[in-house]
């Protein structure tokens, strides 16, 4: 098994070469620097044949609007020879490393007259066959900025803000809803638990299989640790039968708002001006903004603490009003029990 | 009821369209033969050729060009906000998101007209400021004066 993978790798060494003879060289494409600095221009190849001893890289320069060409680097046979007679006299260096295919050159002290088109072109023998890449150079007295860099970074920064607000806000609410949620379910779960042990076996229930399916894992669950997202699932009008306890608690509430609001209006009848709606004992959903309102009125600590997620139990109320009472009552004590 | 939803609603449609018009015309400040502006700095030549080039790439006229393209935007989400709040609010509510966008948009289009006003060169001596200057100092007031109406109306109980 071996002795083939080591025979396909030559084999696949050899075929390969032949394929794609060609040798790639990467410089970059701009580069800015400013009067009197030092700049390195890089250059790389790739090259399917191990780097031999004769590899070769060899620099040209061409002004800026002029059509020649002239020489200013080469290196071969192990040592580079640099410009000692054109316009970079002195001033390039050779910081490149052959044996790791990097051909870079320094050129010191620039000037504006620089401004040009460097190309790179390297030969590593056997591999010739290549087509040598080009960098500019920009000398600039002072750098610009890149149009538009400071406008995106002003937009994007703003923008940014806005979704983390906007994503904080959704999160506190739907923390708040949580905790509101569990501590609701761990007091009627305490309250079902001492209920439930009197009680005979349990009825079976009139309800989807779909229902059973899906809570009958929660059975084994903790009655005082919630589930894990009520709030997710009751806000989902597909899924809302998924958590048979949120639904149940929901509902439980809805009713209690029910009568709530009821004894309310009654109490309030001689100053119709407050009432919004009529009362109507079958109205499971009052506007919550009607029994904050009523709740200053009447001072009461209980509904005023009740109240805390609004959003949450206007949710709850439409659930409960889905279905009567007693069958989620039933429900809740087949699956749970 | 209507008319007043109407006349808010109005209001907001032109504080969007003068803010759109400021921002993409090119006529912050006109010279006497070439008008340098938030986008492009035209030069109109001898023989009635124009010859345009990119702004300046100066940090300040680029902070310029993002505020008002800020404030257009926030202008736009609070009136995509106002259609929505419409529909969703809760009787006697208030509309604060719309509120807080136009106002934001209000500040954005203030900072941008005084760093232009700052900052602006004084090259040659008749250079004086252009329509989309002016517009754009209009729609300040106009969507501060927008918010405020915002955050005292209610919604219909």
């Amino acid at each position: 098994m071996l002795t083939f993978l080591a025979l396909a790798s030559v084999v696949l060494l050899g075929i390969v070469p032949e394929q794609s003879q060609a040798i790639v060289i990467y410089t970059g494409w701009e580069r800015h620097a400013l009067v009197g600095s030092d700049i390195r221009l890089s250059c790389s190849f790739f090259s399917w044949r191990w780097t031999s001893e004769d590899v070769t890289f060899s620099w040209t320069y061409r002004p800026d609007g002029s059509r020649d060409s002239i020489s200013i680097f080469h290196y071969t046979g192990g040592a580079p020879y640099v410009d000692n007679k054109g316009p970079f006299r002195d001033r390039v260096e050779f910081v490149g490393n052959p044996g790791r295919r990097d051909g870079s050159i320094l050129i010191k002290n620039l000037d504006f007259n620089d401004n040009g088109t460097f190309t790179c072109d390297a030969k590593n023998p056997p591999d010739i066959v290549g087509r040598p890449s080009s960098v500019r150079l920009l000398v600039f007295e002072k750098v610009p900025i890149q149009a538009g860099v400071i406008t995106g970074a002003i937009i994007g920064s703003v923008l940014g803000l806005l979704v983390l607000i906007v994503v904080i806000y959704y999160l506190m609410r739907f923390l708040v809803a949580r905790r509101v949620f569990s501590l609701s379910v761990s007091k009627h779960g305490k309250k079902k638990k001492e209920g439930s042990q009197q009680r005979q076996g349990p009825a079976p229930p009139a309800d989807p299989s779909k229902v059973k399916a899906s809570v009958s894992e929660k059975k084994k669950q903790d009655l005082t640790q919630p589930p894990l997202f009520p709030i997710i699932s009751t806000l989902s009008r597909q899924h809302w039968l998924i958590s048979s306890e949120a639904l149940y608690v929901c509902a439980h509430r809805g009713k209690r708002y029910a009568q709530e609001y009821k004894r309310e209006s009654l109490t309030y009848a001689h100053q119709p001006a407050r009432l919004d709606e009529s009362p109507r004992t079958e109205r499971c959903c009052p506007s919550m903004s009607d029994l904050m309102r009523k709740a200053k009125y009447k001072k009461s600590p209980t509904q005023i603490t009740q109240v805390k997620s609004k959003r949450f139990l206007e949710i709850c109320c439409k659930i409960g009003q889905k279905q009567p009472v007693k069958s989620w009552k039933r429900l809740y004590r087949d699956t749970v029990t | 009821m209507l008319l007043i939803l109407l006349g808010v609603l109005v209001l907001h449609l032109i504080i969007l369209i003068l803010l759109i018009v400021s921002t993409a015309a090119s006529a912050w400040s006109v010279g006497g033969d070439r008008s340098t502006d938030l986008w492009y700095s035209c030069l109109i030549s001898s023989n009635g050729g124009y010859h345009c080039k990119p702004s300046s790439n100066e940090d300040w006229i680029q902070a310029v060009q993002a505020l008002m393209i800020l404030s257009v935007l926030f202008c736009f989400f609070s009136l995509i906000a106002f259609v929505f709040q419409l529909f969703k609010l809760v009787k006697g509510g208030r509309f604060y998101f719309t509120a807080i966008f136009q106002i934001f948009a209000s500040l954005f289009v203030m900072c941008g007209a005084i760093i232009y006003t700052v900052m602006c060169p004084d090259d040659s001596p008749h250079k004086q400021f252009g329509y989309a200057y002016v517009l754009a100092w209009v729609a300040f007031p106009l969507s501060l004066i927008s918010g405020l109406i915002y955050i005292v109306l209610r919604k219909k109980e």
